[in-house]
């Protein structure tokens, strides 16, 4: 007997002390342990702004690791629109127009670039401009580049307007478009418009061997192990010699576990995480060794629901969902309160052109209003389902269920797998559903899909469509290229649709970026860090 | 023996088509959709049924594998719908290291294993026996995952002497070894004592000690012979265990291998780079069988006489 409570006291110490060690993590999951710790952190979360002097005295010649959790899909930019993929590749790669923190476009290989009517452009590339292999790009390039990806399926939509690409002379190409479209120069920051120099195009096309990648990009790629890592050096003839790389090389490495993520940056194995996972938030904001930077994200977290089912179909019981939850509620539950509530129902993210944060001050948490509503739509209540895919999504709906139990609604949670997500939407087998939806800075690059026929079937998940609205999408986009006028627009479609309710946004989170104290040059745009090419000691 | 070695392997060749079979069809009728996964957010009927043509996922079930078993029997793994470049490439970059880590945690578990095993089987009353079980009993009950992260917490982060993560020293093999080893070590811990415990108490040994043999000799050479068949088998069918848990130890530890690209490629439905994980495991496990059925034909003169090779 005395044996034995000898073993089980042992057998205990040894499960107390394999916890005490997991208490070493300091993870919470408390949905306000974020919050609250911000306020006493060593070093809360910078903002991360835009680089804009460099010290004289800084090392511009350092190896930069950044540990992400996906790898890279491939080297082929018309492969996939992969966020993962996007960030490795587009340090190859030379973009006509690069995109600004707010996913806006800023020129690149475009020197100038004009308008010659409503639907004619015209591009002036750069002269000069060296590839990787010695060779000079010319708009011959540029031009079998652009052809190939309005050929592709990767960017979609975007390129639809486009009708024709062709050259003018070595260093001049013209772009029409079926019409008037403002959103040109966004659409082709899309990682699919990457140039890649003609001669190693056809090679690459013909042998579908796309492991050695030429550009004319900051950096020139060295090596990469499938699965672990990516390495790419500076690359010293960038045409660009106002803006050329601040560090040597930059390795990615893959770690798939957010904590493996965050451990890599303590233990000095990497300078920079890129997807942090905000579990480690407590301990990277007592830790004085690192420094946590954020920016506030354009993924609107929303909450959506199949306008063509018999229990959506009324706009006043939407009105009523909108009324019913509490968004700050949610993003506690979702992003550990880290983030922008939207009272929104256009998928605007409040840094996209013409955002109203609240368009006519309609909505905020009020049960009661909603229970008013539901009673006014002559509906007691219903069952439905709320699907998910995602941990964040999931924590949200069983919050989500409490509140429309109020106002009568019995909803079940379903979680489903992301490759099922478009059909089970397709279906219309998603009477709820909660998800993100990634801004572009011009709302003309993603209403038009959202909210209209074109995206039935596609991304308009929420099987709404309204030709009222879409007269509107269609004048905000003719109406003229300035952004004034258009944003006024857009703020009509907003209110427009704060009144139909075809969805209840919720919040946008923050991105985070956690690096090494003395690392400098951080950049986050609203969809990752970016700008890898500014990072130095 | 030589037959006997040469109509397993040919054996192994309806075994493969068989778990190609098998994974395609659940493959092809889970649903899903790797135009989902590619396309993201600029997805729309138009563009997915361009790209399935592209992939050659518009033709029938029988046509899909039909392609797919004539490319295999002549060594092509196919093209990773995700990637469009040669499942072969990737498997060739991954599978290596899948293979050391299972390695290092066979060598953890077999040399930590069973000489534990042999002493508590010996002197099964003792302390060390006991505590020894308890350890076991511990290392089964941990999942993988979680003593991974304990084990990166204390040996990386706090005492700052392994490496957390990757598969490029010696010392980055440690940890993934001990975490992915321990929970099986403990079951051929228990198997050999268990066996030893047996074989300790037959007439053969009492006679080999009462001729005055001596202790070590009587466990070395006479008892662990026979102790060591079940304790065979047990490791024989943790290589598939361990190609199973390996998934959750490459995660944890960032290793590049077979196990997470096989977790990566399910969830993006990437049938073509699924399968060839798949059939190099098959194969793996039917080659580690084989090896297993011929080390019993070294320990057991009977069965090497069975496969017609011994003098009996």
């Amino acid at each position: 007997m005395k044996k034995h409570v000898v073993f089980i006291s042992l057998f205990l110490v040894l499960i107390m002390m394999a916890t005490m060690l997991g208490g070493c993590g300091g993870s919470s999951k408390k949905p306000d342990a974020g919050a609250k710790s911000a306020a006493t952190a060593k070093n809360p979360p910078k903002i991360a702004e835009p680089t804009k002097t460099v010290d004289p005295k800084a090392n511009l010649n350092a190896d930069i690791t950044i540990v992400q959790q996906l790898d890279m899909v491939s080297f082929d930019p018309i492969a996939t629109s992969d966020l993962s993929n996007r960030y490795i590749i587009t340090n190859i790669y030379s973009y006509l127009f690069a995109q600004d923190r707010y996913l806006n476009s800023t020129p690149e290989l475009a020197k100038s670039y004009k308008r010659l009517n409503d639907s004619t452009w015209q591009f002036e590339i750069h002269k000069g401009v060296k590839t990787h292999d010695g060779k000079e790009l010319t708009a011959d390039d540029v031009v079998y580049s652009l052809q190939r990806t309005q050929k592709g399926t990767a960017i979609g939509a975007l390129f639809k307007p486009v009708d024709k690409i062709s050259k003018v002379d070595d260093y001049t190409i013209q772009i029409t478009t079926f019409g008037p479209y403002p959103a040109l120069p966004t659409a082709l920051t899309h990682v699919s418009c990457g140039i890649v120099p003609k001669h190693y195009l056809e090679k690459a096309e013909a042998s579908k061997d796309w492991s050695n990648p030429i550009g004319t990009g900051r950096y020139k790629f060295k090596s990469r192990i499938i699965g672990d890592s990516v390495v790419m050096e500076r690359f010293d003839g960038y045409f660009n010699k106002d803006d050329k790389a601040l560090n040597k090389s930059l390795t990615f490495k893959i770690i798939p576990e957010g904590s493996g993520r965050t451990i890599a940056v303590e233990t000095k194995k990497a300078d920079l995480n890129v997807v942090f996972d905000t579990v480690d938030y407590d301990r990277v904001v007592g830790n004085a060794n690192l420094q946590l930077w954020q920016h506030p994200s354009q993924l609107v977290w929303h909450l959506g629901y199949d306008n063509t089912n018999p229990n959506f179909k009324n706009k006043l019981v939407r009105q009523a969902i909108n009324f019913a939850v509490d968004r700050k509620a949610l993003m506690e539950v979702g992003h550990n309160g880290h983030g922008t509530v939207v009272f929104n129902n256009a998928t605007f993210a409040p840094t996209c052109l013409g955002a109203v944060n609240n368009p006519g001050n309609k909505y905020s948490y009020d049960p009661e209003k909603a229970k008013a509503l539901m009673k006014q739509a002559g509906v007691s209540g219903f069952d439905t389902e709320i699907i998910v895919f995602r941990d964040e999504a999931e924590r949200m709906a069983v919050l989500v269920q409490s509140y429309l139990k109020v106002i009568g609604i019995n909803a079940t949670v379903k979680r489903i797998e992301n490759a099922v997500f478009a059909q089970t939407i397709q279906a219309h087998k998603a009477p709820m559903f909660i998800t993100s939806w990634g801004c572009y800075w011009d709302p003309d690059m993603f209403l038009a899909r959202r909210f209209t026929k074109a995206g039935i079937g596609g991304v308009n998940r929420v099987w709404y469509q309204n030709p009222e609205l879409d007269v509107m999408i269609d004048k905000a986009r003719t109406i003229s290229f300035d952004d004034k006028p258009r944003a006024e627009v857009y703020g009509q479609i907003q209110n427009f649709l704060a009144e139909e309710a075809p969805e209840a946004d919720l919040y946008v989170n923050n991105m985070y970026a956690l690096a090494n104290k003395d690392l400098k040059g951080v950049e986050i745009n609203v969809e990752m860090p970016h700008n890898y090419y500014k990072l130095h000691y | 023996m030589f037959k006997f070695v040469v109509k397993r392997l040919f054996a192994m060749i309806p075994i493969i088509l068989a778990v190609t079979f098998v994974v395609f069809t659940i493959m092809y009728f889970t649903p899903g959709d790797p135009t989902n996964v590619i396309l993201g957010n600029e997805w729309s009927e138009t563009a997915s049924a361009q790209l399935k043509a592209e992939l050659g996922l518009d033709q029938s079930f029988i046509m899909q594998f039909f392609h797919y078993v004539k490319n295999l029997v002549q060594g092509n793994f196919g093209m990773s719908y995700i990637t469009r470049a040669p499942v072969g490439d990737q498997l060739l970059a991954r599978f290596p290291n899948t293979l050391i880590v299972v390695a290092g945690a066979m060598v953890f578990c077999v040399g930590v294993g069973v000489p534990i095993g042999i002493y508590s089987g010996v002197k099964p009353y003792s302390l060390f026996s006991n505590v020894t079980m308890v350890a076991g009993l511990l290392g089964v009950s941990l999942p993988i995952f979680w003593l991974g992260l304990l084990l990166i917490l204390l040996f990386s982060v706090q005492l700052g002497w392994l490496p957390s993560s990757g598969l490029d020293s010696f010392a980055s093999l440690i940890l993934p070894s001990l975490a992915l080893g321990s929970n099986y070590m403990a079951n051929v811990m228990r198997t050999t004592r268990s066996s030893m415990l047996e074989v300790i108490r037959q007439d053969y040994i009492r006679t080999a000690k009462a001729k005055g043999v001596n202790e070590r000799n009587v466990v070395l050479k006479h008892a662990l012979q026979n102790a060591m068949m079940p304790t065979i088998t047990v490791i024989g069918m943790n290589i598939g265990a361990l190609l199973g848990g390996v998934v959750l130890t490459e995660t944890v530890f960032s290793i590049p291998g077979t196990g997470r690209l096989l977790v990566e490629s399910i969830n993006k439905r990437d049938t073509p780079t699924v399968l060839g994980c798949l059939v190099i495991m098959a194969v793996c496990v039917a080659i580690s069988n084989l090896v297993v059925d011929i080390i019993y034909a070294y320990i057991d003169p009977r069965i090497k006489a069975q496969y017609g090779g011994g003098k009996g």
